[in-house]
């Protein structure tokens, strides 16, 4: 066992390194004195025969030290006495350590963050066991399938390319067919959201997560609980005792966690819950976007779901809102799976298809990988988050050239001691191992400090890419593979910025070298450092940076528009909260009543202008739509008579300052049991009565016809969903009058405030719990908060890329400052020269400017054109602005020439300020 | 007395296992043992015997010692292993290619 031998002596000798040393110099003293004797036995004195031994012998060091090479785990020696070496050395420069720790602690940090969220919403399996079996049902069918009549819940169907529609969602009686195992699946359960229900905990009222969770659920995705029992096949029955699964999380903040909370009830829209357990506290259901606080049976839906009030919607065969998962059986592969399922997928198809119409473009089923859960996060955050990757990349580049950089110049400083360790005989590669450790020893700090970076970044991204919607939840963090991540990256990184250097510091000319003075005052070119490298690498940077900043003009001017939008209405001291008086236990009679109290108090509490209500928050992304009769007017395929609405409240235009053009507001005359009325925007009104005075008019909702409504006026264009859309026709309705059923997701209140609207919330706390403690109010929050959540991924990318770029500014003015100062004090002897010539103090600045601005000029260049061609990437990010925005381009070059001229400026006044005396003296 | 000639480039790997397969020797010893075999044809460079030791005994084809010996004192002496054998011979086979293949182009060119 060769190996096992040759691994045995090199541990050996590598613990006892000193004792081989020691027996190496007594076998060298017994070699040359051996040879002494040899010489006198020639008739040489012994004075004589000695020198001539080591003469003969040669350098003993030389030898030594070859030894060494030859001997041990050579490497992991050298390595331990490189990193003490290499640790002196740093310390023996504090100020470019800490430039280059600094600069690296940033990039890997900035990295090490976006990972972990890439890590976290790409990569990262569900917390459950073997997650790779697990597999996500849906179905595609050309838009829109006549099959699907409803469609709710969180996966609301996307749109591929191709006028091709892909959902998770199925009606129940599908899931009952499927049968919840078979031949390939070993299970197949069911799932869905159940919103934020109202819930009571004690005398505690709150919103929570909620999901509905087929019997099978938690036994399929086999994630113990954490106390108790979970919910099982028996809970999920029509009948069944009503019981609740709750979130470690939940467990922790209500009840401390105490065991007693098993059996507890909690009220789930006031309807009682049995508290049957609690689930592990790292799992978080199959979709990573949000975390559910409380798991209910699916059967309890009926019995605690607002919007339900019948079983034959649960039982809907055109309902889809049941989303569905199964669990491969052992070698049964996805399209195994699928292929197998789809004639029963079909047949149910079929069979709830009502008439001719329905059963064209019938859905087809399409099986996804499951492993890690739902990847309607992974489609909403995986582009933003390569493109932040790469500019954290970019930084990083940055970073590590600008310490390729230092590492030169300080190379050149160290020329002689390395010129004295090569001339000793240490190989090439020794000395450029040596400085490689240094360079790996520097990185591997950076990289930890950066560990500390990226926790703080993660923290920061979380709430930036949010952007404050609560139910959204990252599982991002620093765990294992991140430190892992963040180590690789580190030493990669070291070799990156360090190779470069150390073979070019091996490369030294001996003799001139080691004639240097110590203060390494030799001219070897014009420019001390190598001419190429130093300045390709400041180019670079320049470069680099100008993507970054590019990025960042384009998103920043993205933001602008977005923000120079014209809402309409006043969104300034605008107080939104929600309330739902349903989950409390009103019907809509009360209801009404209920709200409107509640209004009138808001509006006569002292620092209130105004108050008024609707059923969705404005530019916040909430919208609802209807289908309209209207007199005379047929509708036609390519202009359905459809308009956007909303239900408000009495001072609705007054609260909200949409001026009104003709005719009134909504006012609180408008009651249940007088006319109905509406106010229609002036889209509505140009559209659908172009030459006519739309006051006056009467239409009729196809739902509610052949009851009318009267146009009694029109208001204002205001924005109504979102911020980048057109305004769509839009309907006012007086939410006394709503038809029933169509009050149903509580009640947004906008408060016009006379000072700061924050100011307020405690007041609108207090005012809702005396009127009814059972009601919490959610998300309480500005007008300009709620718009500001639907622009979060802009705001997140005009924020962090302005930071990306100062930073890759602040990098590269670094290096380039440094690198010019650098170069100035190589050239003092030149410029005393000059300046003892007579060349005028601004001829000298202008020498060292005119340098640096050709650097600036070819990375701009160079930055620019690279920035024209890969610019499109991120289009689809920008709002109002073309990726090629020529204003963004030349702003961005004319800041990078100017902070470029502004580093330089340091060096070249120093440059102009030398004395011509003391320069030459030195020479 | 000419001078010996440098060892030609790898062979010292050779020389030294030849030399002390015949019997335990220490560094000083082989140095003296390759003189003499080769009529003082050959002569070891002083500063690269102790690297090519070194490297040998990394390599797991010889093993040290410290004994006393001919030098009136203790010597580390260095003997071949087993592997050490199978080394010698893998290294007179492809010697014998080599000085053949040398010889070969000398005779016919």
């Amino acid at each position: 066992m060769r190996i096992v031998r040759v691994i045995k002596h090199r541990i050996r000798s590598l613990l006892r390194r000193s004792r081989a040393d020691l027996d190496l110099q007594r076998e060298i003293e017994i070699h040359i004195e051996q040879l002494t004797k040899a010489h006198m036995a020639e008739g040489m004195s012994k004075s004589e025969a000695l020198a001539a031994a080591k003469r003969e012998f040669g350098s003993v060091s030389l030898t030594k030290e070859r030894c060494r090479d030859m001997r041990a785990m050579g490497f992991i020696d050298d390595l331990m006495r490189d990193s003490v070496f290499a640790f002196r050395a740093l310390t023996k420069s504090p100020a470019f350590t800490l430039t280059a720790l600094l600069s690296l602690a940033l990039g890997i940090g900035a990295n090490t963050a976006i990972y972990s969220f890439m890590d976290a919403i790409m990569m990262r399996g569900l917390p459950v066991p073997d997650p790779q079996n697990l597999v996500i049902f849906n179905w595609r069918a050309k838009c829109w399938p006549k099959v699907v009549q409803q469609q709710h819940g969180d996966d609301n169907g996307h749109h591929d390319p191709g006028g091709v529609c892909v959902s998770g969602a199925f009606p129940y009686p599908l899931f009952q067919s499927v049968g919840s195992q078979n031949e390939l699946l070993s299970s197949v359960f069911a799932f869905a959201s159940a919103g934020r229900p109202n819930l009571v905990v004690g005398n505690q009222a709150f919103l929570g997560q909620g999901e509905y969770v087929s019997g099978n659920y938690f036994s399929t995705l086999g994630a113990p609980p954490a106390a108790g029992r979970l919910i099982d096949k028996e809970d999920d029955r029509t009948a069944a005792n009503p019981v609740a699964v709750i979130s470690y999380q939940l467990w922790q903040q209500r009840f401390d966690g105490a065991p007693n909370a098993i059996g507890e009830t909690i009220l789930v829209n006031r309807k009682p819950f049995t508290i049957a357990g609690v689930s592990a506290p790292e799992f978080y259901g199959v979709n990573p976007r949000n975390s559910p606080e409380i798991f209910l049976p699916l059967h309890s839906l009926p019995y605690v779901d607002p919007r339900v009030r019948n079983t034959a919607w649960f039982h809907d065969r055109n309902n889809y809102w049941i989303e569905m998962m199964g669990r491969l059986r052992p070698g049964v592969t996805l399209r195994e799976a699928e292929v197998a399922m789809a004639p029963r997928f079909h047949a149910f198809f079929v069979s709830s298809a009502n008439n001719a119409k329905e059963r064209t473009d019938l859905p087809k089923v399409w099986l996804e990988e499951g492993g890690s859960g739902l990847d309607a996060l992974k489609r909403e955050y995986s582009k933003p988050l390569y493109i932040l990757f790469a500019m954290t990349g970019l930084i990083l580049a940055i970073a590590c050239s600008n310490i390729a950089n230092l590492l030169l110049s300080r190379a050149t400083v160290r020329r002689r001691e390395i010129a004295v360790r090569l001339s000793l005989g240490a190989g090439p590669w020794r000395i450029i191992r040596q400085l490689l450790t240094e360079s790996i020893l520097l990185a591997v700090l950076g990289g930890l400090i950066g560990l500390l970076v990226a926790a703080l970044g993660i923290r920061v991204l979380t709430w930036l890419l949010a952007g404050g919607q609560q139910d959204l939840t990252f599982h991002a963090g620093i765990d294992g593979r991140i430190m892992l991540f963040a180590l690789v990256s580190s030493v990669i990184a070291g070799i990156a910025f360090g190779l470069a250097p150390a073979i070019h510091a091996t490369k030294v000319d001996l003799a001139p070298a080691l004639k240097e003075s110590r203060a390494g005052a030799a001219r070897v070119r014009r420019f001390g450092l190598p001419f190429g490298l130093s300045q390709t690498l400041i180019v670079g940077q320049v470069a680099l940076s100008v993507l970054l900043v590019v990025a960042a003009g384009l998103f920043v001017r993205t933001l602008a528009k977005l923000h120079s939008i014209s809402i309409g209405f006043n969104t300034e001291k605008l107080l939104v909260s929600n309330l739902n008086a349903r989950l409390a236990g009103y019907d809509d009679r009360r209801g009404v009543m209920f709200y409107e109290r509640l209004r009138k108090r808001f509006a006569s509490l002292p620092g209130v202008r105004a108050a008024t209500m609707s059923d969705m928050p404005f530019v916040a992304g909430a919208q609802s739509a209807e289908d309209m009769l209207i007199p005379g007017i047929p509708a036609t395929p390519d202009r359905p008579l459809n308009t956007n609405l909303t239900l408000v409240g009495p001072s609705f235009f007054k609260t909200m300052q949409i001026p009104m053009l003709l005719g009134r507001p909504i006012g609180e005359q408008d009651t249940r049991s007088s006319p109905h009325v509406v106010v229609v925007n002036e889209v509505f009104a140009k559209k659908f009565f172009p030459h006519r005075n739309a006051i006056g008019q009467h239409f009729a909702f196809k739902d509610q016809a052949p009851n009318e409504v009267q146009i009694v006026g029109i208001a204002r264009n205001s924005l109504y969903s979102s911020l980048k859309k057109e305004i769509p026709p839009v309907v006012y309705i007086p939410w006394s009058q709503a038809p029933q059923g169509w009050l149903s997701d509580g009640m947004y209140y906008e408060i016009r405030t006379r000072g700061d609207p924050l100011a307020l919330a405690n007041t609108v706390h207090r005012v809702v719990h005396q009127a009814n403690p059972l009601i919490p109010v959610a998300d309480l929050a500005t007008q300009v908060h709620y718009i500001d959540a639907t622009i979060a991924p802009e705001r997140t990318f005009a924020d962090l890329s302005t930071g990306f770029a100062l930073l890759a500014l602040l990098i590269a003015c670094v290096g380039l400052y440094g690198t010019m100062a650098y170069s100035v004090a190589r050239r003092t002897n030149e410029i005393g020269i000059r300046i003892a010539l007579g060349a005028p103090r601004r001829a000298v600045i202008w020498t060292v400017q005119r340098e640096v601005l050709a650097l600036a000029l070819i990375g701009v260049a160079i930055g620019l054109s690279v920035a024209w061609e890969i610019a499109h990437i991120v289009a689809s990010f920008l709002f109002g602005v073309r990726p090629d925005d020529v204003l963004v381009f030349g702003l961005s070059a004319v800041i990078l020439v100017l902070c470029a001229l502004a580093a330089g400026y340091v060096p070249a006044w120093h440059a102009s300020r030398i004395d011509p005396v003391e320069a030459l003296r030195n020479e | 007395m000419p001078k010996p000639s440098d060892l030609l480039q790898g062979t010292l790997d050779l020389l030294i296992l030849k030399t002390i397969a015949r019997e335990p020797l220490h560094g000083w010893g082989i140095v003296k043992r390759i003189q003499m075999l080769s009529g003082d044809v050959l002569s070891v460079g002083q500063g690269s015997l102790y690297p090519a030791l070194h490297r040998l005994e990394q390599q797991g084809w010889l093993s040290a010692e410290w004994k006393d010996s001919d030098l009136g004192r203790p010597a580390k002496v260095y003997s071949l292993t087993r592997e050490g054998r199978k080394q010698l011979e893998r290294e007179l086979k492809s010697w014998d290619r080599l000085s053949s293949a040398v010889q070969l182009l000398i005779e016919s060119a």
